[in-house]
Formats: structure tokens, C-alpha cells, sequence
């Protein structure tokens, strides 16, 4: 020890040096610490405790040293020169953080951002299924749809609940059978021979099978949803973003409180009768009817007292079919969920069951599925990830078509009033015999009970994904999903009565499977320009292979047991008619690129870069090129910006690039198809019977967009209009060709060209502010017009619509109806397009464009109440503009189907006496010299425009009552709550005889009322 | 040569894992406020037991966690408070900048309510949430970043979630908070009892004053005398609802729960280093929670014991 006093000079400097290395290593230092400081930490939601990707990070007041920004594991390392400091950490939509650093910490920081007060909720973060990114400094254009948002909207397909949320996104929902796909266009009709719907990507798979991929998701599963629509966000899809992308994500751990959550709603489905003018007639009407048709055609009287006889009119006995078919269904779900996790490991996992009925007959859907999904971080630079989410669907589903008589819809509004359901002992009236029963039409009732019709599907969906943080500006992603689908349908006709009656009945039974496989890896870099402050690259670079492959097998058979119902398989059929099998594939392969770069926020630029090649098409054009550029102003960031006083929020965005279409072509579409059985002289053998086409390509579609982001007064009100333009060049369509060839078309050829181009708007607004009453509001509307410019065949008519340059592609092609010659009730339609001369000959007026199917613009206005703590949504959706047509027209109208029933507009205003002004003709049985008056003519086409409360649902959190929550301290969530669907419906045209968006054929829309409680612990 | 020797063997020496060379380690990471106090006992206790090996570290607790003892100074419930012994108390004083106008404006004293408002952000989804509805009293709140034990405290004192902690944040200890508060006039935090006295003259520091508060006539009178000894004796015998006071405790690990220096360390604590607390700025623990914190000790030893044998 004396020597160790000897080399500090003497004991007092020895003990003065320990206690100076005491304090260091305590790091109780009140003095400056000088030298650089790395101070390593990390940023994430305060919320959620989710890492933010792209926070900027900056030192206050100091010059010397750059800001960084936080990789994508929300990890950021900034030196420092000298302590203290401040520091400070800012994102758009979170409130900006400073904090002065004393000393260094011990290890990494966490730093946790709340997101700014915004009633309006907007989101931040647009993750496009390749990239995340900050909608500041976002290029594209898109729509963000946060699962709360749709969270138990009492709906079977989590598309439908997207109804009226989107500027853009055309939803309708033609057929209302639970667990049916809605029809969806994205900015117009993006096609005419290919698949028009979006392309649907799920927790990065990209979906290749249709059917009930979609309502195979539990939407209460959905963390959230997002809507790509122009180049900049959909051109990384290549040849399969033309018609937009929606990408749907599923909900994921989160580090924090395990959450426990449970569902529970129940409810009932109601039908929304017909306008008044399509209600059926009822027995007096009826017979009323039949007589004067009878009458009107020149029957005696002897024969009309026979067919009076005949038919049951004078029978006294009758029914109404309409509440016969009809009825109320049942809606209940129920779903579990448990989300948590810590630093390393998230986990969320979910169990759903959801029923609902239809309300009609045998139409109703079991949905069962469950979640679950994973994170694990196996060290600092590598995370592992893990989804899989599987489902049963069981559909009953009844026929559909407008030529079935099996069809509820349709015999519901043909079977007349006589045609009993049930003889007077109470069973079911199976005559098939008299007109009395069921000569052509069906009793529907007994086909429901004895009838088989169900589709059972069972799908497996899994993903799993590594993501190494190789060092902290690159990123390698490998991720490999695959989606596994068996899909069972059945249809059996009974034995004894109905379709197959006379083959004792029958079974169609199908089998398939699909499985679809896809693969990436990906590096992703992001760099801060050195001695730059705030500017920063980043870039995509991946790889992509998808694999599709189908088989289905399929048997029929024949002549089954009269007396042993329960014997329906395929096995129990006297007769096999038919056995099938196919298989196909097809493959997708790409590599893909993007890069981008900003500047202090301000200023964005995007590029992306997509080659993709398929096995779909011919061999001289199976590779293309995608690419697109965007960029995006902040203009409020700009210093000049700052200085005014109304806006608080300016962006200006815009791109330009290409993406295709392959989505619905045939797996061998490009090449030439040989069929077996029969050579060219029909003897055995084979023959080509389809031509090929090796220089089938992707219709490829240019778009451009430009759109601002506007906010006053803080925000509360915001407004956003987008401008677009999206041509359409290559389009698929048959193509005829000379006969000589020894083929009438080439049934896939790129030979046309449409545009779409529009206006979208959304303006929310956080209108009401007040200590007892808020009310947030969103209105978005979409106008667009489509336009044929290029065709590969002849003008003309297209089924009942006019295909020509220069016309939207639903433009009606039809002879104009002119009204009633009032003198005889014979129908008149003008002779042309110039309505000047009337003609009694349909055959003689000319067909002309006329009105169109296409909606000028539609939208949705949507309302959030809350009074003291109760929250009350209202949703409206409407479609204006458009015309529907009656596309059963001939069977109701002026007598042709006198055996049909009719509808009420039909007998309140058919023409009965000489003088009389109206527009429906004389009832003739049988049609008589009016057998064109019930053709297609703008007669039956009706004004289409609605407006439709959508939603209405009112609830409270009892958790949040303050004299509960000493005995509710378990919760924290109690919301209790109730909500009805499609309250009311506002249309444009008396005459209507259905709801505009059901139509006439499909299972129509119905109203909904459920009662839930959401818990939460 | 020696000089080079005996340096790098110093310099070993002190870099040596504690864990290896001193078993009983106390660490103090996040609770730096109380290094005084548990310095003073363990010199006190090493006086009655000099071969005693239990001493402090300040830093992060090394990889083998379990055989280390930390410090817990903020509200813990479950199996945490299992292994917690609870040995002195500490409180929450609100101090702000001399100039801050916020003293003038609540020159009659802040409520409870007041505190709230002023340190937490409002629920804006909370039924009585009012946008409009002015502050009362405004100023810029000052806590430690991270859920620190002294700020984690704050927030569940008040009964309000810890994120909604407004103003700004420092990385540092405790102590810092004064020097942000005196570099901002509006600044205001709450800080402990040894921070915000001077503990040799027992008086209030110079550059800090305190945040008036709402009492009642004796409380006021304790508060404005600036006396830390007052102010810890009138802590120490009624509740101040504005004063969050809170308990600290060593977390024994379950293999130490059989050791039996470091039971006799704390029990040494328990009965004999609660002279000290005062001195030191912290409130003795009173009677109920020493004879139920001396149980814990005893129960932890049983629990572990019966888990053994099983």
C-alpha cells in the first residue's frame, strides 16, 4: 500500500483519485461530460408501444451535429458532443417530445410518442404489403381504414363494411346471400374481359382464388385495411395492381397488459319489402287482372269461366308468396381474442363464430375461424414472425338465375296468389298435374326442405417471415406465406318433386382444392445523407415468386330412393351421370424495386421499378415492365407557411406510372386448346378448338393523380380532393376473325382501350367540440367517368349495352319507349335517337345509346356522435346517376306470363279505356299483338340513385361510468351497444319495382338489428 | 514498474463483475435519489458487522439479475411485491422555478384537482372532457423520461395513466429535474425531500421554490416554514393529499431468499437504520408497516423454504 501512496505522490492524492473513479463509475456526475456521447434508444407508440419507423431526431440548438431518423425497428444512435443536451423527437401525428440529457444513459432509451389530439384520427402510417411508410412523407395515393372502424359492423364479408368509407371504392352488393363477394370497382371499370375486382393482398399473400377467400376473415380480426389507388402505391403489384390494391392486414401482438377481449352479439335479419310499385298483386288484383287479360285477348266467356275454374281463382282459397318465402333470419357472433406480449414476444391469437341467416329461404352462412399470430425476436437484429389463420365456411345456398323457377326470388314474385303452398290437410302441395299446383313453376317451399344446396369451405392461411436487421441502416426480409383452400359443393335435387323429378332426382357434387404458394425476400436500406440535416434515402430491392394450383373433381348421378331421404350422396344414385377431374396452374414471378428519398419532410420523391413475368400469357410477351414516380410537397413545413393563420395543414402529391391486369385470365389463355372426343368430322379423336395467341400480354394501364391535403383550424376540418387519370391500353376481348381460319375469334387478344378519369373528395370535419356533445364527420364523394377509346371489334351492341369509342362501356343500347297510344293502349316507341316519330313496331325503332349502368358519383357520409359518454355512428351511403334495368321485364309486365303474378305498378296504371293517358299498355293475355311491349326498352330502365342509411349504432362504455368503476375495475372496456343496417333507403324513381342495388334476380338486401357487449380485461 | 502494476490492478480490481467478487450487491439504477440513505446504512451496518460483504452499485444490474438486490421505489402489485421488504418512505414535493408565474397565480394553493390538471393530460374520451375549458393554471411539468419510479409514482398517486404525463421529459437522474426547472421559468416537478432541501442546513435549496399548496392551517404552517424536518414530521402523521408519499424496499431474489446476510441486513434496516431516514430526507416507515414488512422478511425465508421442499 505504501507504494501505491508512493505512485499517486502520497495518500491523500491516492484517495482523492479513488473517490474521483468512485463517482465516475456511479455516474452521479454533476459535472459536464465532454467527449462524444452515443446515446442509443428507441421510439414507439406510446399507445401500443409499436416502433416508429422514420422519427427524426435532432439535437436542440446545436449546428454541428445532424439529426437521425429511426430505422425499421424504430432504433436510432445519434452522438452528442457534450452533455447536457436536448434532444428532439418528432413524427408526423404525434405530439413532438424534448428531453434534456444530464447524463449518459446505461443502456438504450425508450422514448414513447403520443399521437397528437385529432379528433379526426388520422392515420400516419400507409404499409402497402412491400414497405411502411409515413404518410407525410408518402407519394401515393390511399385510403386507411383502421379495423376499429368496422369492428362488428353486422356484416359477412369485411368488403361490405367498406360501403360508403372509401372516395373511389364502388361497393355494391347485388346479392345479398351471407358470405357473398360485393362487386367492387376502383376508380371505374378497369377491365372488360378480365377480372375488374381489386387486387387483394392479405398479410402480404397476394390472393389468387376468389370465391369466400375474403369472407373467410373475421373482420374482427383486422387491424386494418388499406385502399391503394394510384400509380405510386399500386404500380409495386406490376401486373396485377391496375385495378387497385387492397391490403388487408391482420391484427398483431403488442407488447404491454396481456388484453383479454370477448364479443358477443345476437341479433335478427328483417326484409325490407319492395317499393310499393314492385309489390306483387294480391289475390283480388290478381284475378282482377286475369280476367280483363283473358278478356283483352278475345277469350269467351265460356273460356274464361274454364281457365277462371281451371286456376283456382273463384277457389276462396289463396296465399301471398311473399311471406311464404320471406322470412326473419338470425345474426349472432361470438369472438375471443388475447393480445400482449413484451420486448421479445407478441402474440395475438382469436376465435370467431359467426351466423347469419338470409331472410329467405335456405340461405345462410356458418363462419368459424381462428388466428393466430406471432412475433418473436430471436436476438437484437432478427425477428421472426408468424400468422396462420384458418376457417370454416358453411353456406346453404338457393338457386340463383333468372331462369329457374327454384329460385326463391323469382318464385316469390311469379307464383300467383292461387298456387297454394300448402293443401288443406297442412302438407306440402307437390301437384304437378293442374294448374291448380305446379305444372311449369315450383313450390318452393317443399324444394327449401327436400333440396340440398351447401357449399362447405375450409381454408388454411399461414405466412412466416424473418426480418435481420443485417446492420442499422439494412434490413433483409424472407417471408414465404401459403394459402390452402378446400372448397365442397353439393347440389341435390329431391326425387319427387322439382327440377330433377323426372331422373328421381339428382347430385351434383364438386370437389377442389387450390393452393397458392408465394415467396419474398427483400433488403430494405435507409441512409441520412451525411451532412445534410433531415435528408434521407431509402430503397426496396426484393424478389418475388407466387405459385397457383388448382384440381377439382367433380360426379353427378341420378335415381335416387323415393322413400329415403336421408340417402342423397353420390353413392346412393341409381345412374352416374357424369366424372371429372382438372387440374392447372399458374405462376407468377418478379423482382421489384423502390426507392425514395426525403428532405426535411418537405420534400419527397418515390420511385418504383417492377419486371414480372407469367406463365399466363403467350410466349413473345411473358415479361413487362411496371414502374411509377411520385412526389410529395409538404408545404406546411415551409417556413413561409408558418406565418398565416388558417391552414394548419398543406400537402400537395402526385404520380404518374403503369401497372397491368392479369387478374381473371384463364390459367392457358395464350394458347391453342385442343378438345377430345370428336375430330373435325365429328368422328373420335381430337380436334384444336381454341386458337392460340403467343402475343397475349397484360392490359396495362398508365394513371396519373394529383391530390392535396388541406387542414384548417388545427385540423378540424380537413379537406382532400384527387384528380386522376387512368388509361386503360391492351384491353382483352375476344377478336373475331375470318372464318377461313377455321376459328370464329381469338377468344384473348389485347385490342382495345378505355379511360377513367375523376374526382374524389373527402372532407372531415370535428364539427362539434364541447364538454357534452362531439360529432366528427366524414363526407367523401367520387365522381368518374369511363370511356371507351379503342376497339379491337366493330361497334355495336354488346348484350344490352352499346360498345363504341367515345361511350362509357355501360351505356345502354335501346329502343326508346315512347309511352301509350291512348286511343288503343298499344305501346309506342320512337322511331330514333331523335324522338320525333312513333312507331306501334318495336322491330322498327332503332336501338340507341342511351343512359348509362355506370354511377355518376356515389359516397358516404359518416357521423360520429358522442353525448356525455354515449356514441352514436350513423353511416349513410349513396350512388346517384346510374340506371338499372329490369332484366325479368317480359315475365311481369302487359300480360305475356298472364300465369305470373305482377307487379302493383302494372295494374294501378295499365291502360284499361280509350283517352286514358299513362304509360303502361294494355293487359293482354298471352301478349296478343303487344307481345314486343314487355322487350327490352328504356321502359324498363329506372333511375338507380339512392341514398341509404347504412348504419346506425348507438352504444356506451359502462367502464368509463364513473360511479361503476369501483365494481367494473376489472374491465377496461364494458360496451354495451345496438345496431341496426339499412334503416332507410331514399330512391329517385316511382317506379321502381325493386331496390336499386338488389336488383330483381338476387337474394335482395335486408335490414339488420343486433345487441353486443364488447369486454375487454 | 510497480506504479504500472499496482495501477492495472486497481483498475481490475474496481472493473471486476461485482457479482463474481461481492455477492451482495445492491443495485441502484433508476432510483439514485436513495444512494444516500442505503450508503449510510451499510457503513452503519458494517460498523456492527465488518466482515460484512453487502455493498451498493449504481448502474445496470449485470446479466445473472437474479443474484443481484434492487431497489423498488415505485407502487408494485402481484407476485412483484412477493420478495419486496419495505424500508423507508420518500415524498413528492412539487417545486418549481422562483420566477414562475404560476406562484403568484396559486398563491392560495393548489387542490388536488389542480395538480391533475396541471400535470396530466386530459382524457379527451372521458365523459367529462372539455376541449374548451381553459386551464386554470398552466406551467411546464418536468419528469423523467422512461417509467421511472419517481414519475410511475407521480402518475398513480394522481390516479392517472403514466403517458399522460404532460410537458417535457429529462434522461438523467432526479437531481436534474432542479437544474431543468431553473433553467425554465415555467418549469415546475416534483422531486424528493433530499433533493429539494439542502439536508446540511435542513432549509429549502435557494434556487427552488415551493409550489403553494392547499392546506390546511397546521400542514401550511409545516410546508412554509421550509424545514425539512417539520415537513417530514408532518408527513409522517397525517396524509397530504398533494404530497405523494410512497414506500421503498430491497426486492430480494428467490435464491437470496435464505441468505442470511442479507437478511440480516435488511432486519438491521428494519430496526436499526430508520434512525437515519430523517436525516437523510426520507420518512421512517411507521409501526403497522415495519412489524408487517419484518413478517415479510420471515416469510419470504418460509415461502422459498416450502418451495424447496417441494
Amino acid at each position: 500500500m505504501a507504494n501505491l501512496f508512493h505512485f499517486f505522490g502520497n495518500r491523500k492524492r491516492f484517495l482523492q483519485f479513488i473517490l474521483c473513479l468512485l463517482v465516475l463509475g456511479s455516474n452521479i456526475s454533476i459535472v459536464r461530460a465532454q467527449g462524444n456521447i452515443t446515446i442509443q434508444g428507441k421510439v414507439i407508440d406510446e399507445h401500443d408501444n409499436e416502433s416508429i419507423i422514420g422519427a427524426t431526431i435532432t439535437l436542440k440548438n446545436t449546428k454541428s451535429d445532424s439529426g437521425v431518423v429511426t430505422d425499421v425497428n424504430g432504433e436510432f444512435k445519434l452522438t452528442v458532443s457534450s452533455l447536457p443536451a436536448t434532444i428532439v423527437v418528432s413524427y408526423i401525428g404525434y405530439k413532438q417530445e424534448e428531453i434534456d440529457i444530464y447524463e449518459k444513459p446505461a443502456g438504450r432509451i425508450t422514448i414513447s410518442l403520443g399521437e397528437s389530439v385529432n379528433a379526426l384520427g388520422e392515420v400516419v402510417i400507409v404499409s402497402d404489403g412491400y414497405q411502411t411508410q409515413a404518410k407525410k412523407v408518402y407519394t401515393g395515393s390511399s385510403t386507411v381504414i383502421s379495423g376499429a372502424s368496422i369492428e362488428n359492423k353486422p356484416v359477412s364479408n369485411p368488403l361490405a363494411a367498406l360501403q360508403g368509407e372509401v372516395a373511389g371504392l364502388n361497393i355494391s352488393i347485388p346479392n345479398n346471400q351471407p358470405g357473398a363477394n360485393p362487386t367492387i370497382r376502383l376508380r371505374g371499370l378497369g377491365s372488360i374481359g378480365l377480372s375488374t375486382n381489386p387486387l387483394y393482398v392479405v398479410d402480404g399473400m397476394i390472393i389468387t382464388t376468389g370465391g369466400l377467400a375474403l369472407s373467410s376473415i373475421n373482420q374482427d380480426d383486422i387491424e386494418d385495411i388499406t385502399v391503394l389507388k394510384d400509380a405510386s402505391a399500386t404500380s409495386i403489384y406490376g401486373s396485377r395492381g391496375s385495378n387497385g390494391v387492397i391490403v388487408i392486414t391482420t391484427k398483431r401482438g403488442k407488447a404491454g397488459k396481456t388484453e383479454v377481449k370477448l364479443d358477443i352479439e345476437a341479433g335478427s335479419t328483417h326484409v325490407i319489402p319492395f317499393p310499393d310499385a314492385g309489390q306483387p298483386l294480391n289475390a283480388g288484383q290478381y284475378a282482377e287482372l286475369f280476367i280483363e287479360g283473358l278478356v283483352n285477348a278475345g277469350n269467351t266467356q265460356a273460356q274464361i269461366d274454364k281457365l277462371v275454374e281451371d286456376y283456382g281463382i273463384n277457389s276462396g282459397r289463396s296465399n301471398d308468396w311473399q311471406d311464404l318465402v320471406y322470412k326473419t333470419g338470425k345474426q349472432q357472433q361470438y369472438n375471443v381474442s388475447i393480445r400482449g406480449g413484451n420486448d421479445k414476444s407478441k402474440i395475438f391469437a382469436s376465435a370467431g363464430y359467426f351466423t347469419q341467416e338470409a331472410t329467405i329461404l335456405e340461405s345462410d352462412l356458418r363462419r368459424i375461424s381462428g388466428l393466430l399470430n406471432v412475433e418473436h425476436k430471436i436476438s437484437n437484429r432478427v425477428t421472426f414472425n408468424a400468422g396462420i389463420n384458418v376457417s370454416n365456411l358453411f353456406q346453404h345456398v338457393p338457386e340463383e338465375g333468372t331462369g329457374s323457377w327454384n329460385n326463391p326470388v323469382f318464385a316469390s314474385r311469379i307464383l300467383r296468389p292461387f298456387q297454394m303452398a300448402y293443401n288443406e290437410d297442412g302438407t306440402l302441395n307437390i301437384d304437378y298435374t293442374t294448374p291448380l299446383g305446379y305444372t311449369a313453376h315450383q313450390n318452393v317451399l317443399y324444394i327449401a326442405e327436400n333440396d340440398k344446396r351447401t357449399v362447405n369451405n375450409t381454408r388454411a392461411r399461414g405466412n412466416a417471415s424473418i426480418k435481420w436487421n443485417i446492420w442499422d441502416k439494412l434490413t433483409y426480409t424472407s417471408f414465404i406465406s401459403g394459402d390452402y383452400s378446400v372448397g365442397e359443393n353439393k347440389t341435390f335435387l329431391n326425387p319427387l318433386f322439382g327440377g330433377a323429378r323426372t331422373t328421381k332426382g339428382s347430385n351434383s357434387t364438386s370437389y377442389s382444392r387450390s393452393f397458392n404458394w408465394l415467396t419474398r425476400n427483400q433488403l430494405d436500406y435507409q441512409y441520412a445523407i451525411p451532412g445534410i440535416d433531415d435528408f434521407y434515402v431509402t430503397a426496396v430491392l426484393g424478389y418475388e415468386a407466387q405459385r397457383s394450383e388448382t384440381f377439382s373433381l367433380s360426379g353427378s348421378g341420378t335415381g335416387f330412393p323415393l322413400t329415403q331421404p336421408d340417402l342423397i350422396e353420390l353413392s346412393n344414385a341409381a345412374v352416374t351421370t357424369g366424372a371429372s377431374s382438372s387440374t392447372a396452374a399458374n405462376s407468377f414471378t418478379a423482382i421489384y424495386s423502390r426507392l425514395g428519398a426525403n428532405f426535411k419532410n418537405k420534400y419527397s420523391l418515390n420511385g418504383s421499378y417492377r419486371r414480372d413475368g407469367s406463365s399466363v400469357f403467350g410466349a413473345n410477351n411473358r415479361y413487362g415492365n411496371f414502374w411509377s414516380i411520385g412526389g410529395a410537397w409538404n408545404i406546411d413545413e415551409e417556413d413561409f407557411f408558418k406565418n398565416q393563420p388558417v391552414l394548419s395543414l398543406a400537402k400537395l402529391h402526385t404520380s404518374y406510372g403503369t401497372t397491368g391486369n392479369a387478374q381473371g385470365i384463364t390459367n392457358y389463355a395464350a394458347r391453342a386448346l385442343a378438345g377430345y372426343g370428336s375430330n373435325y368430322t365429328t368422328g373420335n379423336g381430337q380436334n384444336y378448338n381454341t386458337i392460340g395467341n403467343p402475343d397475349l400480354t397484360w392490359e396495362k394501364q398508365k394513371k396519373f393523380d394529383v391530390g392535396v391535403d388541406l387542414g384548417f383550424f388545427h385540423n378540424r376540418l380537413i379537406i382532400t380532393p384527387d384528380y386522376y387519370i387512368n388509361n386503360i391500353d391492351g384491353l382483352i376481348q375476344a377478336v373475331s376473325l375470318s372464318r377461313t381460319t377455321g376459328f370464329s375469334s381469338v377468344p384473348y387478344a389485347n385490342s382495345g382501350a378505355m379511360e377513367n378519369r375523376g374526382v374524389e373528395l373527402i372532407i372531415k370535419g370535428d364539427i362539434l367540440n364541447s364538454k357534452k356533445l362531439s360529432w366528427i364527420s366524414t363526407f367523401n364523394i367520387a365522381f368518374n367517368h369511363n370511356e371507351v377509346t379503342k376497339l379491337g371489334n366493330a361497334s355495336g351492341a354488346n348484350g344490352n349495352y352499346y360498345l363504341d369509342k367515345g361511350y362509357d362501356y355501360y351505356t345502354y343500347y335501346t329502343r326508346l319507349y315512347a309511352g301509350v297510344d291512348p286511343a288503343n293502349g298499344q305501346a309506342l316507341w320512337y322511331k330514333d335517337g331523335s324522338k320525333t316519330e312513333t312507331t306501334t313496331n318495336y322491330d322498327s325503332a332503332d336501338r340507341v345509346p342511351y343512359k348509362s349502368a355506370t354511377p355518376k358519383y356515389f359516397g358516404g357520409f359518416n357521423n360520429t356522435f358522442n353525448y356525455k359518454g354515449i356514441g352514436l355512428n350513423i353511416d349513410f351511403y349513396y350512388n346517384f346517376g346510374n340506371y338499372v334495368v329490369d332484366s325479368w321485364s317480359t315475365r311481369f309486365y302487359d300480360g305475356a306470363y298472364y300465369t305470373f303474378n305482377s307487379y302493383q305498378r302494372e295494374y294501378w296504371n295499365r291502360w284499361t279505356t280509350p283517352g286514358q293517358v299513362t304509360d303502361v299498355p294494355i293487359y293482354i293475355a298471352g301478349g296478343g299483338t303487344q307481345s314486343n311491349s314487355n322487350s327490352f326498352s328504356s321502359r324498363f330502365l329506372y333511375d338507380g340513385s339512392f341514398i341509404r342509411l347504412k348504419n346506425v349504432a348507438l352504444g356506451y362504455d359502462f367502464a368509463k361510468l364513473r360511479s361503476l368503476k369501483p365494481y367494473l375495475r376489472t374491465f377496461s372496456k364494458l360496451y354495451v351497444y345496438g345496431r341496426a343496417s339499412n334503416l332507410w333507403t331514399k330512391t329517385y324513381d316511382d317506379r321502381l319495382p325493386f331496390d336499386p342495388e338488389s336488383g330483381n334476380v338476387s337474394i335482395p338486401i335486408y335490414r339488420t338489428f343486433t345487441l353486443g357487449i364488447n369486454v375487454a380485461f | 514498474m510497480k506504479k504500472i502494476v499496482y495501477t492495472v490492478l486497481l483498475f481490475a480490481i474496481i472493473a471486476l463483475p461485482g457479482g463474481k467478487l461481492f455477492a451482495q450487491e445492491i443495485h441502484i439504477e433508476d432510483t439514485k435519489f436513495v444512494h444516500s440513505i442505503v450508503e449510510k446504512w451499510i457503513s452503519e451496518y458494517k460498523k456492527e458487522n465488518p466482515n460484512a460483504t453487502i455493498h451498493i452499485k449504481v448502474g445496470q444490474a449485470t446479466e445473472n439479475k437474479a443474484s443481484n438486490l434492487n431497489i423498488i421505489a415505485q407502487p408494485v402489485s402481484g407476485n412483484g411485491n412477493e420478495r419486496v421488504v419495505y424500508v423507508g418512505r420518500y415524498a413528492l414535493l412539487p417545486v418549481s422555478n422562483p420566477q414562475n408565474p404560476l406562484l403568484g397565480k396559486a398563491a392560495k394553493g393548489l387542490k388536488r384537482k389542480d395538480l391533475i390538471d396541471l400535470v396530466f393530460e386530459k382524457d379527451i374520451l372521458a365523459e367529462d372532457f372539455d376541449p374548451d375549458e381553459k386551464e386554470k393554471y398552466t406551467a411546464t411539468v418536468y419528469t423523467r423520461g422512461s417509467k421511472s419510479p419517481t414519475a410511475v409514482t407521480l402518475a398513480e398517486y394522481f390516479d392517472q395513466p403514466f403517458e399522460r404525463i404532460k410537458g417535457k421529459k429529462i434522461l438523467g437522474d432526479d437531481i436534474y429535474l432542479l437544474n431543468a426547472i431553473q433553467k425554465d421559468e415555467t418549469g415546475i416537478a416534483f422531486n424528493t425531500l433530499n433533493y429539494v432541501f439542502d439536508l446540511k442546513s435542513r432549509q429549502l435549496k435557494s434556487e427552488i421554490s415551493l409550489v403553494p399548496l392547499s392546506l390546511k392551517s397546521r400542514q401550511k404552517e409545516a410546508l412554509q416554514s421550509l424545514n425539512i424536518d417539520r415537513l417530514l414530521t408532518l408527513l409522517e402523521e397525517s396524509k397530504v393529499e398533494t404530497i405523494p408519499v410512497e414506500n421503498f424496499g430491497l426486492q430480494i431474489p428467490e435464491e437470496y431468499s435464505n441468505n442470511e446476510e442479507v437478511r440480516n441486513f435488511i432486519s438491521w434496516v428494519l430496526i436499526h437504520g430508520q434512525q437515519y431516514n430523517h436525516e437523510y430526507g426520507f420518512l421512517t416507515l411507521d409501526q403497522a408497516t415495519l412489524a408487517s414488512q419484518k413478517t415479510q422478511l420471515e416469510d419470504s425465508r418460509h415461502e422459498y423454504l416450502s418451495y424447496s421442499n417441494n
